[in-house]
């Protein structure tokens, strides 16, 4: 076996700690994900989400609430596929058994539309209403930005770990 | 146990004691007393996560671990101070999942402690066993809120005594070769 | 180590240093009962409780680990089964809180290993005996803490052994189980350890537990990465290390005995036992879980004469009979004399270098048996 100089320790060393943090992050993805469904569950049971009472609405309006609802559940259940699928593809890579770095394009995705629905906790509450939900899951919110960012700059530096590599032969 | 130890074990054991009985004296806001001293819990541990990454975590192998685990521990104990004004069911449904995970947590380290010869795994196991049929408990009293408030500081109370038994337990060690 | 080596191995270290058998025979029994000597052993026989040299797992099992249940453990795992290396070790960035565990990994040829031959200098063979149990441990428990740490002393399931040598080497991954009724099978790689428990004070974190008995065994090499330092891989080479502890004991019990003026760390006697090379690798090589049976045959041979089997309760009688004031003529009460004064050393050594983890003050004076 070839025996390590002290630098490609120190690389081996760095890949293997970065590796690590993707793994973990991937791990977080996914709690993540199932963290958001509780969420939603917790909060429709506690009459966090407004209902609509289709009586008060005509046929149109009614289907097109219906309609809504419909596109609200899928689009959710969409969002957590991809949320479970980046995070095992994010594990599989931090373990080595995959070198498909292509996860981190829906991950930067998904952490902007999270940096951009962060806002709207906010926006809801005004004048003296105590926002006590709203900074539960804006914190929440928060530290999936930090795990995607993580792993971002974790996998980037991975890659040209990888790269160098190569390129010493 | 030293003398130090055996004196911080009754103290707790008084105050959770203490809890229960407080807990009883006003049925109707037992439930948010519960919610905070579950909060409260949850946010301490997670402070007590984030000082152990500062400290220690973010020098290991798999440290990170740490950091996460404390801000979600800390945002999980804040969401349950959100749910003081829900109906109670939900409160107490929450509390229940956090029993659940408790309870087989703590049977598994008495079946650890069991294995490596402990003597001390029995008070694990029934400590476990407690939880969880605090968690059955619970559940079969569901329609009944204040009922299941006097069930689940009975399991306070119960881990009170549990504590102040275990610092005045005599310790004997049968020697094994 | 296990008492393959303590006992068996340390008799053959002690005759080749130029003891005679009897001698011998009274450090490596010394050596193997600081594995033995727990507090609940001397409750038994009314000896004082300060000169445990071990804690059995129920006793550990029971301890509670707040600050006082940690300088308690650390003062008896430190002092006699990992010695620290270096107590003024540094790690840039780091917390002191960080540092005072990271300076008490152990390994060999610390300052300390040569504190601790030297303190049995002119003292009885029991003292010296300690002395080589602590010296050997050094080697076969490198990297790891003798207090309970996460921080120090976990690893992960990266853990392979490496098997041959040279162009043949390969890696097979290591199969870790929680079961310690279990015996390891080193042929398929399965092995006992902790498990993991993420509470940095935790008894399963004392010591070499998440690494199981693997340090303990003389045939084995492995990799795997300590959690303290920082995502390097480790190469425990054990059949190159168990050599090396025993040329040093050879070395340090020739000094013990007068032969030499002076005990200097990295330094190993291969003169006496140079002729033994071989059959000392076969042994050590040898893929066994204990090898008491070879390293039994290998003194015999030495010596020509019989090495009595390892009996805890040998000097019992002579201990509890004897009167008060001669307790310490007896050959456990000179072992608890010589226990006394190693973990005083090593107790006020760790404090003295600013680490509170084996005490708040100043360690009291220890008491002697009477």
């Amino acid at each position: 076996m070839h025996e390590l100089c002290e630098t490609e320790i120190d690389t081996a060393a760095k890949k293997r700690k970065h590796l690590r943090h993707i793994s973990l992050s991937g791990t977080g993805i996914i709690l993540y994900a199932l963290w958001d469904i509780l969420k939603m569950v917790t909060s429709m049971m506690t009459g966090g989400v407004e209902e609509v009472d289709l009586d008060l609405l005509d046929e149109n309006e009614a289907m097109i609430a219906i309609l809504y609802s419909f596109l609200f559940w899928i689009i959710l259940a969409v969002l957590t596929v991809i949320h479970l699928i980046i995070g095992y593809k994010a594990i599989k890579f931090g373990k080595g058994l995959s070198h498909k770095s292509g996860f981190l394009i829906p991950a930067t995705i998904l952490g902007i539309i999270t940096l951009g629905g962060m806002p709207l906790y906010f926006l809801h509450h005004t004048g003296n209403e105590f926002i006590d939900y709203s900074v539960a899951a804006f914190i929440m919110d928060l530290i999936m930005l930090v795990i995607v960012f993580d792993m971002t700059v974790s996998t980037i530096r991975v890659l040209k770990i990888d790269k160098m590599s190569k390129e010493q032969g | 146990m030293t003398l130090l130890q055996r004196i911080k074990s009754i103290i707790i054991g008084a105050i959770m004691i203490a809890t229960a009985i407080m807990i009883n004296v006003n049925l109707e806001q037992g439930y948010i007393i519960l919610l905070f001293i579950l909060a409260a819990g949850l946010i301490v541990a997670g402070i007590g996560s984030l000082y152990y990454y500062l400290s220690m975590g973010r020098f290991i192998v798999g440290g990170r671990m740490f950091l996460y685990r404390g801000l979600i521990l800390i945002d999980i104990g804040s969401f349950a101070l959100t749910l003081s004004d829900v109906p109670r069911i939900y409160v107490l449904l929450y509390l229940m999942f956090i029993h659940t995970f408790s309870g087989i947590v703590e049977i598994l380290r008495a079946l650890e402690s069991r294995q490596y010869g402990a003597r001390s795994w029995k008070l694990k196991m029934s400590h476990g066993i407690v939880n969880l049929l605090v968690v059955v408990a619970c559940f079969i009293f569901r329609k009944y809120p204040e009922t299941l408030v006097i069930v689940y500081s009975l399991g306070i109370a119960y881990s009170g005594v549990m504590n102040i038994i275990s610092a005045l337990r005599k310790r004997s060690f049968i020697y094994i070769q | 180590m296990q008492e393959d080596f303590h006992y068996y191995a340390t008799y053959c270290a002690s005759y080749l240093a130029g003891f005679s058998h009897e001698e011998s025979l009274d450090i490596c029994y010394s050596a193997q009962f600081v594995d033995m000597c727990s507090r609940t052993f001397l409750s038994r026989i009314k000896a004082p409780g300060l000169a445990a040299t071990t804690q059995l797992q129920m006793e550990m099992m029971d301890t509670v680990t707040d600050i006082l249940g940690i300088q308690n453990i650390t003062r008896i795992w430190a002092s006699f089964h990992f010695l620290p290396y270096d107590l003024y070790a540094t790690k840039p960035g780091t917390t002191k809180r960080f540092l005072n565990k990271y300076r008490l990994i152990c390994a060999p040829n610390g300052s300390l290993v040569a504190d601790t031959v030297k303190l049995s200098k002119n003292k009885t063979l029991q003292h010296a005996g300690i002395a080589m149990h602590v010296l050997a441990d050094t080697w076969a428990h490198s990297y790891f803490a003798g207090t309970p740490s996460l921080a120090m002393n976990n690893t992960d399931s990266d853990f392979y052994e490496v098997i041959g040598t040279g162009d043949e080497k390969s890696d097979r991954l290591i199969k870790f189980r929680h079961n310690p009724s279990v015996p390891d099978d080193p042929e398929k790689g399965l092995y006992t350890n902790t498990i993991y428990q993420s509470d940095e004070n935790s008894i399963m974190n004392l010591g070499h537990g998440r690494a199981g008995h693997l340090p303990d065994y003389s045939f084995i090499r492995y990799r795997y990465l300590p959690s303290w330092a920082d995502y390097r891989e480790i190469l425990k080479d054990n059949p190159h290390d168990y050599r090396m502890a025993f040329d040093q004991m050879v070395y340090a019990l020739r000094y013990l005995r007068g032969e030499l003026d002076d005990f200097v760390t990295d330094t190993y006697d291969t003169e006496k036992t140079g002729p033994y090379r071989e059959r000392i690798g076969a042994i050590i090589d040898k893929r066994q879980l204990l090898a008491s049976n070879d390293w039994k045959s290998f003194g015999e041979e030495l010596s020509g004469k019989e090495i009595v089997d390892f009996d805890l309760f040998r000097y019992q009688d002579e201990y509890v009979s004897a009167d008060k004031d001669k307790k310490g003529e007896t050959f456990l009460g000179k072992f608890i004399n010589g226990a006394l004064e190693q973990k005083g050393m090593v107790s006020k050594a760790i404090f003295d270098s600013g680490n509170i983890l084996a005490g708040f003050f100043a360690p009291v004076v220890m008491r002697e048996a009477k």
